[in-house]
């Protein structure tokens, strides 16, 4: 630093003098829990619309971005996110999935990275891995994952058994439905560990508060909370252009709260 | 990893990682300089939503909690500048207020000071907030008022005359 400057810094300092009185640093404070609440929804909102600005169509964007996570990254370098220091004493979001079996039949995920995407399910979504059986290379040859009461099969990809994975597909035609108790909290927990966010949370007219992320490794997931009982007939109410027919819409025995 | 704003790896997700901490600094200081709940809120919305939709299109490499309170601070400003559009206002202030600047040896009363600030037009208002309340370097004043260093700091100068005007003249009212 030059004397010029130093100078000048000090008739600067001069006239700044009374005013640095005013320096005035300001704590941090806790919103009320009710807006923190409100703003997190309307982040995650503000966060899936900001990426269909990108991509309008939904469908071009979901199919965009599981081409771009297909060839070249193969996710092998997926490796989980460290929590944030403010986030390891924290508990991690409960899924509560609700205890509700509806069918009998087990989504079977193939994955290309199966190491990696078990750990990614148990940390974004609370799975609890039931079963593993590995190679000596670190392949998944089968394993088994619970969320709550509902229950996935996952393997690494075996091209030679035509079994193949979303990113070397390029995309999935499958979504895998999930009821949940904090939708909200889920969604933002997904996210925090590399989730894509297609749409944020939002109130469907069949009575549920649903939101959609496409996982890491390709795979589509639907997160449902229900949030009122809707009838068939006001299903159909609430949904103009549409015939509702059926016995409505299948809930979960007990409230998922 | 890519760049990529929508893939694993990217600001968006290190948005969510800071978020919690981040909320109460945006929000602190929201409140502190406005004094008010619901403006408060409504700026920590308006800073929530431009750093989701900045991380989201990869417009920012290192998400921290001073980048977000950056951005409150430009939330902060906005605010003033809205309530402050009346040009011809502005200028008169301004005009009234140019003049070479002499040193004061005045205690400032800090509960007075933020009377006075309220009365400044919004530019004067932020500069001064921002370069003494905030206790920012003026080249990051001039980076959060979009104006050059030389700028502010003749900015600065009319906003510490305006103040002082100001202060000087409610000094003598209450005499």
């Amino acid at each position: 630093m030059s004397d010029e400057t130093r100078s000048d810094d000090r008739a600067a300092s001069d006239i700044d003098a009374p005013f640095e009185a005013l320096h005035d640093p300001t704590p941090p404070v806790h919103p009320e829990p009710r807006f923190a609440r409100t703003l997190r929804e309307q982040a995650a909102t503000a966060q899936a619309e900001s990426v269909a600005k990108t991509a309008p169509d939904v469908r071009a964007m979901v199919a965009e971005a599981a081409r771009r996570i297909a060839p070249g990254s193969r996710g092998r370098d997926h490796t989980p996110v460290e929590p944030a220091a403010s986030e390891r004493h924290m508990q991690p979001v409960t899924t509560r999935p609700v205890d509700f079996q509806v069918s009998g039949a087990t989504p079977y995920l193939c994955v290309d990275d199966g190491a990696a995407a078990l750990r990614f399910y148990v940390d974004a979504f609370g799975a609890e891995v039931t079963l593993r059986v590995e190679a000596a290379d670190g392949t998944i040859g089968h394993a088994e994952f619970t969320v709550g009461s509902a229950r996935f099969m996952l393997s690494d990809e075996f091209p030679d058994h035509d079994v193949t994975s979303p990113r070397t597909l390029g995309g999935t035609g499958v979504t895998l439905h999930l009821d949940v108790a904090d939708i909200e909290g889920l969604f933002g927990q997904t996210l925090r560990y590399g989730a894509f966010p297609v749409a944020g949370p939002a109130d469907k007219a069949h009575g549920h508060r649903t939101c959609v992320v496409l996982d890491p490794f390709g795979h589509r997931w639907m997160l449902s909370q229900r949030i009122d009982d809707v009838d068939p007939d006001e299903f159909a109410r609430r949904s103009p252009g549409w015939r509702v027919a059926g016995t409505g819409v299948t809930h979960p025995p007990e409230p998922p709260y | 990893m890519s760049t990529d704003p929508q893939l694993p790896g990217s600001p968006i997700r290190d948005l969510w990682q800071v978020y919690d901490d981040a909320l109460p600094s945006v929000y602190g200081y929201l409140l502190r300089r406005t004094g008010s709940v619901s403006t408060a809120e409504d700026l920590t919305s308006e800073t929530v939503v431009a750093a989701i939709d900045s991380a989201s299109r990869g417009r920012v490499d290192t998400v921290t909690v001073a980048w977000m309170v950056g951005i409150a601070r430009h939330k902060l400003v906005d605010h003033w500048r809205r309530r402050d559009r009346d040009q011809d206002r502005r200028d008169r202030l301004e005009a009234e207020t140019d003049g070479p600047e002499d040193p004061w040896g005045a205690t400032i009363d800090r509960l007075r000071a933020q009377q006075v600030l309220e009365t400044l037009t919004a530019d004067h208002r932020a500069a001064l907030t921002l370069r003494y309340l905030d206790g920012l370097a003026v080249p990051d004043v001039a980076h959060v008022l979009e104006r050059s260093v030389h700028a502010t700091e003749s900015l600065l100068v009319r906003a510490r005359a305006a103040f002082r005007s100001r202060y000087t003249d409610d000094e003598e009212q209450e005499r």
